[in-house]
């Protein structure tokens, strides 16, 4: 027979919640700091997407602050927001028709085309992930 | 198993709902022609495909087309409510495709046109498996 006897104290299960606190923290940071070039890549992406033919709508592009709660990290992006443009053809703002053109499926763009940022999101799917996993991974060897 | 798209045509059409009458007359694949005023056009594009299945999270967009926006607005609330049912997302479209629907986002107007017409827009995601 082998019998085995585990203690564990109180002061123990304290440094081990302190130690996955601190993991905890760290790893936050990780993905705070992994937010901002991602949507920057998402961006880039949209950019080979959307039309272009006054170009109001395609610089009005941003990247906007990281968004964080308790449970959840996220960050702001799109098109017509704070770098919003005015088209120099019809003098409405981007931020004005932006939804429009990405939804408009029937409509025909010589240099671009319609769900010009909800493509490179879904995309997004198939990588972030990994990135957030490739940093946190380097984060838990240290600790 | 035909293409995604005309499998929802099909659903819509036989569902009887009296939005549309018949494929290629006022219910159209990747297109939305600029007659018959009441019209709706049924797109895919971009979806997400599973590496360990043959599924598929599959992207749907459906623009329809009306007179007025009030009758807009009606038509494009019956398609949303035919194909996003939340207690029964399983929805056999024909014989031998059965989709789990859910919409992306409730009907909103996409825009009115030069004749005053105005057309809604539903997008929904279909995972269900590939096109012959």
């Amino acid at each position: 027979m082998i019998q085995l006897t585990a203690v564990v104290t109180k002061a123990s299960l304290k440094r081990l919640a302190a130690k996955m606190e601190t993991t905890l923290a760290r790893v936050r940071t990780v993905a705070i700091e992994e937010f901002p070039p991602v949507g920057k890549e998402i961006m880039d992406q949209s950019f080979e997407l959307v039309p272009k033919s006054s170009g109001a709508l395609a610089h009005s592009g941003y990247v906007g602050e990281v968004v964080t709660t308790y449970n959840h990290i996220g960050v702001k992006l799109g098109y017509g927001g704070p770098n919003d443009k005015v088209n120099p053809y019809t003098g409405r703002l981007a931020s004005t028709y932006a939804w429009a053109v990405h939804e408009d499926l029937n409509a025909y763009h010589p240099d671009g085309q319609a769900k010009y940022l909800e493509i490179p999101i879904s995309l997004s799917s198939l990588w972030v992930a990994e990135r957030l996993m490739s940093r946190i991974r380097d984060v838990l060897r240290v600790i | 198993m035909a293409i995604l798209c005309d499998d929802i045509i099909t659903f819509i059409v036989a569902s009887g709902n009296g939005v549309v009458t018949a494929a290629d007359t006022d219910i159209f694949r990747n297109v939305l022609p600029d007659s018959p005023d009441a019209s709706v056009g049924v797109f895919e594009y971009l979806g997400i495909t599973d590496e360990h299945s043959f599924l598929g999270n599959r992207s749907i967009s459906i623009q329809i087309r009306r007179t007025s926006a009030e009758a807009a607005r009606v038509a494009a609330w019956v398609i949303y409510n035919l194909l996003d049912v939340p207690r029964a997302r399983e929805i056999w479209l024909t014989a031998t495709r059965v989709g789990i629907i859910k919409a992306r986002s409730t009907p909103a107007i996409l825009r009115t046109d030069d004749t005053g017409r105005t057309i809604y827009v539903i997008n929904v995601s279909v995972v269900t498996t590939r096109d012959e």
